[in-house]
Parts: C-alpha cells; sequence; structure tokens
C-alpha cells in the first residue's frame, strides 16, 4: 500500500471517530453549533480527501451526509434521534468501506447492498437543490443561477429632508452594473393623518449584478453609512473566492475580523462598527462572527471557514507529528540503558573522589533524570478517547437490550501509558457489557424497584499514589450473592458449609468458566468474561477489585501503575540481596526493633493503627541477616498498608524494569528486576501482592473483615 | 408645483406639474388631498408635465396609491421623460406601465 493512501485511511479513521463522539453528543442532547460544524467538516474532509484518491464510491456515499450536516448546521433540520442512528450506521458503514480499500479488496455486492439502503434511509432528509434564501423567493426563482450582490437598506426617517435620496443611491449602484431586481417596500408608510411627506418610511432591496468590489459598492452609502441599516451580501462566486482566500491565506493573523479583512470579506468600517457593538453588549458576550453574520456583513459559510482557518493558524505551535510507536519504544529502550549507564558512573564517580567528576557526574545524572521523564511522556496519552468509544458501546448494547442506559465519563485527561490504553481496551470492554447485560435491570424491573428508569454506568479515571486507577460503576443489581456461592460450591471452590462473606465472595467471579447468567445472551454470559479480564490486568501489573450491594450496584476498580518501563525505586536490601521498592508506594521508614509490636501477630502498632508486615527473609527463605539492625518500611497500595522488614537502606535510585524470565512469572512477591550501578541484579518488590500477603495474613488470625463497599 | 384639477363627463383628470421632490411634496400632498376629498370617484393623476421626481415624490405616489380606500381610484398615467427613467431604474411596475 502507498503511503499517501495510508496517510488518507489514518486520517479518515480519526475523523469517522470524531463524526461518531460528535454525534452521540447531539443525541444526548447538545445544541452546540460547533458540533453540528466539527461533524460537518469531519465528512467533508473525507469527501475530499477520497475524491484525491479516486475513492469514488467513499465520494457518492458520503456526499449524502455531508449535505444532511449541511442542512442541520443551516438549522434546516434537526437531528432527531432517529436519524442520528442512520448516520451514525452510515460511519460505520464509510468505516467499513475504508477497511476493504485498506485490504485492497473489491467493494462486495453486499457492501454496495448496504450503502443503497443507507442511501434510501437518508433520501427523506436531502435536497439537492439550494436557492439563494437571502432574496424574497418570487426574485430568487427569477434570478437563479444569477451571480449578484444583494443590498438591502433602511435610511433614517430624516433623510430626504437631509438631502440623501435614496434614489441617487440606486442610480450610483446602478452605474456599477446592472440592477437585476429592484423592490421598494411601502409596509411602513403609515396612513393619513401620520403620514409627513418629507419623512422616509421606504426601505430598499435590490439584487445587482457586478464586478465591483465591496469597497465601490460600500461608496454608494458613503454619506449616511452612519445613520442607516445596511446589509450587502456578496455574489456567491465572490464567496467562494473568498473562502479560497482564506484558505491560503498562510500569515500570522490570528484574529478573526483580520481574517475576514484582509480578504475584503467585510470592510473596514463594517468591523469597525462590529467590534464597537460587542463592546456595548457585556452580556452575553457575543462571537464577532456571530455579529457579522447577524448583520449580514458577511454570510456564515465565510465565517465558518475563517474560524477554521483561526485555528489551524492557532494550532500552530502545537502541531502534531504522526511517529511510529516502534520508534518511541526504541527510544525509551536507549533511556534505559542509558539511565543503567549514569548508574554505573556514579558508583565509579564515587570511588574515585574527584571533585570536578563528581560535580560533572550529579548534573549529568540531572539532565539524565529530564530526558528519562521527556522520554516517558512521549508515550503517555489521556484515556479520554478511549472512553469515548464506550459511549458508542454502551448506545449500542442498550439499544440492543432495549435498556436506557446513561455513561457518565470522568477523568478523561487522566494520562497513561499508550501501551497500557490499548491493552486496556478489552477488559474494559468486558466489564462495560457485563454491566450493561447482567448490571442494570430491564426497565420494567427498575421501575419495579422504585430506581430512576434510565441506569448509570459511570467510567472514572484518576491518579492516585502513582498509580492509576479506573473505576466502572453501575447502579444496577448487584451480583447475587446466592448464586455466586451455589455455583462457586458445584465448581468446588467452596466447601457447601464454608462460611464466607459476601465481600469474599464477589471475587471469585474472577475464576474461569464462572459465569452466573441464567440465560447466554450474545453479548455476554459465556463464561469466558470475567478470568480474561482478571488476567489482561495482571499483565499490567495491575490489580482489580470488585465490591458490589445487591439492588444498589457494583463497582470494580482496576489499579495500575503509571508507566512499566523506568520507575523511581527505593534500594534496600536483605540479607545481601538487593530490592527495589517503587518509591512511589513507599510511606515511611522506621527502625524495626523500636515499634511497637503487636503480642502473637505479624503486625505492628503505628500511632494507633494496626500495620501487618512480611519479613522478606523468611518470606523468600534468604541466607542470615547481616545487619542486626531490621529496618521496617511502611508502604501503601490503594487504601491498603503493610510493612516489609529489610535489614539495610541505601537510598533512591532511577530503575530501569527488566522483566523476569517466564520461568520466575509465577514467583510471588517480586515483579521484575533491574540492574544496578555495580552490575548487581537487584528485585523489584511487588508490593500489592506483599500487601495482600501481609494483609490476608493477618485477617485469617483476626478472623475479621471490614466491610469494604461504601455505596 | 403646480395641481389642477378638472371635471368632465369622461371623469376626473389631477394633472400635476413642475417638479414633485421633497421640496414640495408637502405643498403637493395638501392640495391632493383637497382636490381628491371633493370627487368620489376614480381620478386620473396626469403626471406629464412633471419636469423632476425624487424619493419624496415616489413615496408621496406610494401613500396615495395604498391609502386611497381603492388602489384604483388613483390612476397615474402619462408619465413624463423624468418620471419613467426613474419608475424604470426602480422597476416600479405599477408606475413604469402606467397608461399614455
Amino acid at each position: 500500500m502507498d503511503i499517501p493512501l495510508d496517510a488518507f485511511i489514518v486520517e479518515a479513521r480519526e475523523l469517522l471517530t470524531t463524526m461518531e463522539s460528535g454525534l452521540l453528543k447531539i443525541e444526548d442532547g447538545s445544541h452546540d453549533d460547533e458540533l453540528l460544524n466539527e461533524v460537518f467538516r469531519a465528512a467533508h474532509t473525507i469527501k475530499g480527501s477520497a475524491g484525491l484518491f479516486g475513492l469514488d464510491y467513499i465520494v457518492d456515499f458520503t456526499h449524502g451526509v455531508e449535505n444532511i450536516m449541511d442542512r442541520a448546521r443551516e438549522a434546516e433540520i434537526v437531528l432527531a434521534r432517529e436519524l442520528v442512528g442512520i448516520l451514525l450506521a452510515c460511519v460505520d458503514y464509510i468505516s467499513s468501506l475504508i477497511d476493504s480499500y485498506e485490504r485492497e479488496q473489491p467493494i462486495t455486492s453486499q457492501l454496495v447492498n448496504l450503502g443503497c439502503e443507507l442511501n434510501r434511509q437518508l433520501a427523506p432528509w436531502i435536497v439537492t437543490n439550494v436557492t439563494n434564501k437571502a432574496l424574497s423567493s418570487d426574485a430568487a426563482t427569477s434570478l437563479q443561477g444569477e451571480e449578484y450582490w444583494y443590498i438591502k437598506w433602511t435610511q433614517q426617517a430624516d433623510a430626504l429632508r437631509n438631502g440623501m435620496d435614496p434614489i441617487a443611491i440606486i442610480k450610483y449602484l446602478a452605474g456599477l452594473g446592472e440592477v437585476l431586481y429592484c423592490s421598494i417596500n411601502d409596509h411602513d408608510i403609515p396612513s393619513e393623518d401620520e403620514f409627513d411627506p418629507e419623512s422616509l418610511y421606504l426601505s430598499f432591496e435590490l439584487a445587482l449584478a457586478s464586478g465591483a468590489a465591496k469597497t465601490d459598492i460600500e461608496d454608494a452609502f458613503l454619506f449616511i453609512k452612519d445613520d442607516a441599516v445596511i446589509k450587502i451580501t456578496p455574489p456567491r462566486s465572490s464567496s467562494r473566492e473568498y473562502i479560497e482566500l482564506i484558505q491560503k491565506s498562510t500569515g500570522k493573523r490570528s484574529r478573526l475580523g483580520e481574517i475576514l479583512l484582509s480578504v475584503g470579506a467585510v470592510s473596514e468600517s463594517e468591523l469597525a462598527s462590529a467590534l464597537d457593538y460587542q463592546k456595548q453588549v457585556t452580556l452575553p458576550k457575543l462571537p464577532l462572527g456571530e455579529i457579522l453574520v447577524e448583520r449580514e456583513s458577511v454570510s456564515k459559510d465565510i465565517v465558518d471557514v475563517a474560524l477554521l482557518q483561526q485555528k489551524i493558524v492557532k494550532s500552530v505551535p502545537v502541531k502534531l507529528i504522526r511517529v511510529d510507536s516502534e520508534r518511541l519504544d526504541q527510544l525509551i529502550n536507549l533511556v534505559g540503558e542509558l539511565v543503567i549507564n549514569q548508574q554505573r558512573v556514579n558508583v565509579i564517580a564515587d570511588r574515585v573522589h574527584d571533585g570536578p567528576l563528581e560535580e560533572s557526574v550529579a548534573s549529568m545524572m540531572a539532565l539524565t533524570e529530564q530526558v528519562r521523564d521527556a522520554a516517558l511522556n512521549l508515550r503517555m496519552v489521556a484515556i479520554g478517547e478511549t472512553f469515548q468509544r464506550f459511549k458508542r458501546v454502551v448506545r449500542d448494547t442498550a439499544t440492543a437490550l432495549n435498556k436506557d442506559i446513561k455513561l457518565v465519563l470522568i477523568g478523561e485527561d487522566t494520562e497513561l501509558d499508550r501501551s497500557m490504553v490499548e491493552k486496556l481496551t478489552d477488559p474494559l470492554t468486558h466489564i462495560v457489557r457485563n454491566a450493561i447485560d447482567h448490571g442494570i435491570e430491564s426497565i420494567g424491573v427498575r421501575a419495579e424497584r422504585s430506581k430512576p428508569t434510565q441506569g448509570t454506568i459511570k467510567l472514572a479515571a484518576s491518579h492516585d499514589s502513582g498509580s492509576v486507577v479506573i473505576e466502572i460503576e453501575d447502579d444496577g443489581g448487584g451480583l447475587d450473592a446466592v448464586s455466586i456461592k451455589a455455583k462457586a460450591v458445584e465448581k468446588g471452590l467452596l466447601g457447601e458449609t464454608d462460611v464466607v462473606t459476601e465481600q469474599d465472595l464477589y471475587p471469585l467471579i474472577f475464576h474461569p468458566g464462572f459465569s452466573t447468567a441464567t440465560e447466554v445472551t450474545n453479548l455476554s454470559g459465556r463464561g469466558v468474561g470475567m478470568d480474561v479480564v482478571k488476567r489482561n490486568i495482571e499483565e499490567l501489573q495491575g490489580v482489580i477489585q470488585i465490591v458490589s450491594r445487591q439492588g444498589v450496584g457494583t463497582r470494580i476498580t482496576i489499579r495500575l501503575p503509571l508507566t512499566m518501563a523506568i520507575i523511581d525505586g527505593f534500594h534496600v536490601s536483605c540479607a545481601g540481596t538487593d530490592f527495589i521498592i517503587p518509591q512511589n508506594t513507599l510511606v515511611e521508614c522506621l527502625d524495626f526493633d523500636k515499634v511497637k509490636h503487636v503480642d502473637g501477630s505479624h503486625s505492628v502498632n503505628l500511632r494507633g493503627d494496626l500495620v501487618p508486615y512480611v519479613e522478606l527473609q523468611s518470606l523468600l527463605s534468604l541466607g542470615q541477616i547481616v545487619y542486626d539492625h531490621k529496618k521496617l518500611i511502611v508502604v501503601q497500595f490503594g487504601s491498603d498498608r503493610a510493612g516489609i522488614v529489610v535489614d539495610k537502606l541505601f537510598g533512591e535510585m532511577q530503575t530501569v524494569v527488566k522483566p523476569l524470565s517466564p520461568i520466575f512469572q509465577a514467583l510471588r512477591g517480586v515483579g521484575g528486576c533491574s540492574l544496578l550501578g555495580s552490575g548487581e541484579i537487584a528485585f523489584i518488590l511487588d508490593v500489592p501482592q506483599l500487601i495482600a500477603f501481609a494483609v490476608n495474613r493477618e485477617h485469617k488470625m483476626l478472623g475479621s473483615y471490614e466491610e469494604q463497599y461504601e455505596p | 408645483m403646480d395641481v389642477e384639477l378638472t371635471q368632465s363627463g369622461e371623469g376626473a383628470v389631477l394633472a400635476l406639474s413642475g417638479e414633485l421632490t421633497i421640496y414640495t411634496v408637502s405643498q403637493c400632498r395638501a392640495e391632493i388631498t383637497q382636490c381628491i376629498a371633493k370627487i368620489k370617484r376614480a381620478v386620473r393623476v396626469s403626471l406629464a408635465g412633471v419636469t423632476e421626481i425624487d424619493g419624496a415624490g415616489i413615496q408621496l405616489l406610494m401613500f396615495f396609491k395604498k391609502h386611497r380606500i381603492n388602489g384604483d381610484e388613483f390612476i397615474i398615467a402619462d408619465l413624463s421623460a423624468d418620471v419613467q427613467t426613474v419608475a424604470d431604474l426602480l422597476q416600479l411596475d405599477w408606475l413604469a406601465d402606467a397608461e399614455k
């Protein structure tokens, strides 16, 4: 496949996403004109670019969609739910056309048929003949196809007395070209008693075919412009000229008025008076473009183009470039190596004890850290784009199941590593579908339970102590503890007599082949879901938790590390083995012998809080403790805290995470390894796992469980 | 500006002559109103003698066309060259196509 076509396909996909999210927002009741424009422009661009590549089929099909969006933004038609549905189907259809071109397959007859069907559905909203609305309809029909200036004005009542004869103006205009149409409105002439023959009651409109510039036409009104209402609309051809000129203008003009003025679409006086007006009216503040359109100084089309151009000019400083993600990965790898080498240099410099060397190593260290952060930042993307996809998932799934569900998105600008975002999509989709299918009850059941008939699914993302937290919450029926228990017993996961709390039952749904749905739908309930979800999340070094309350709802919380490539670590050792504790989990370091121990348990009393701890030495069967001064490192993950007992602290260091080879993947408590500057290997502790181990051991001992669910 | 009313068996004719402009419209309006108040039938308004007409003049004619109970009763005719030019320019069909 050639590269430009490839670029077109990438661009078209993005535009289709824009169209989709725009349409969904419109369906949700958003009446923003800019939204309509955005969808229109996306369709327009797809059509235009497809034309460049001779993809006529896409051009033809997209034309209809563009036409409808054009009418919608001109407020000729309303995008009702039904029409949005069809348009969304059209977006999907264009997407499948693009798929065909990408795979270099011919358009199948099935696709063609689908296209015809969609066109048939669109037909009622499409018009092929657009008339100029500016002229009164009878004049418009007689003048169709003509290129004319449309001029309309009303003078002051005193105009005649002041010698400003409208006929003189018309004579002047007639001198500039041919008057195609002239109409004098006598509507305002009052009756007998009130009529003053010396006052002017008439207003005028005329169509003028002329090659004159706008300023020439304005000259006709030179003496009355300050006390007359004048509207001059340029011929359509000159609208096109203006549009072309605006699109070609590459200057640094970033103000709308400047752009319009520079191509002559508005005159200086029009602009000045519009700006004056804008200053006078403070509430609500009107955009300049709107004022100019309202006064018919310039047509909406031209303002739209100029606004778009303005955006392009403004957006120059943050221009985006596309980079192959492999190149980014390569860069990150290199930065990783750089960091490791930096550590080595540090160690050597320490040994040499040379002042200037140590100094320059220190400043190089600072630079390396900056390079590392900048490189990692390149891969960070906002999760919003992923969240947006779920609008469509929720809409379509809910419609298929005849449910009414609202999707609430929170924290869309939360950033996380691009590779993680990609791997998150599948598990998230699964969880959201489950929530729609099993979580949210049908409208009838909801009404019975006196809940609002519209169900809500909340997708929230946030940063919390060095990790990304994603929550998927629904206000549905909650998990059915009884069926889960029955199923668990059936599967042999629980004995029939076992006493388990509800909150302990819920995680069982992550076991393979565990589905309590009595009915298997085509959406979920095939029992291949939640275990895969859990595995996916764990592959990302993440943790998944579930809390639920019957009749109230379910909340699934996913915690993920910010990035997996390079982390800030805290270097410790225990019995001669080096360990790295991720810095962001670290709370404090204490002298193990000086804290209050709780008798008969592996816990300490930390300022009144019970904190369980693990001893690495015994847990990992390490050798003899070298130093007798054991240290307690308190770490936190989510809301849980635990202590880790080690015997030596070294301090902070940048840690390049190297995965353990598959043989060691089953190892508990260790998440990866890293090379130290000395060349030694250090193990990176899997803090969440260690905490879970410590907390569970204490729970079993104390035989208690605190309710975690807060609705 | 002169307004002359002649009544004969064929009907009433109101002949306007001189300039029909902002300088004369007030006087003209008063005289025309006075004249047509006397006659209770259609009146033919001859503009043959009008040497100059401007926006105010056109507006005055429009006023009478609009407010004479029935527009037909105020029949404009015999345009002078100057009036014809203005009528054509303004595309005032009711004026431009007046009876000769």
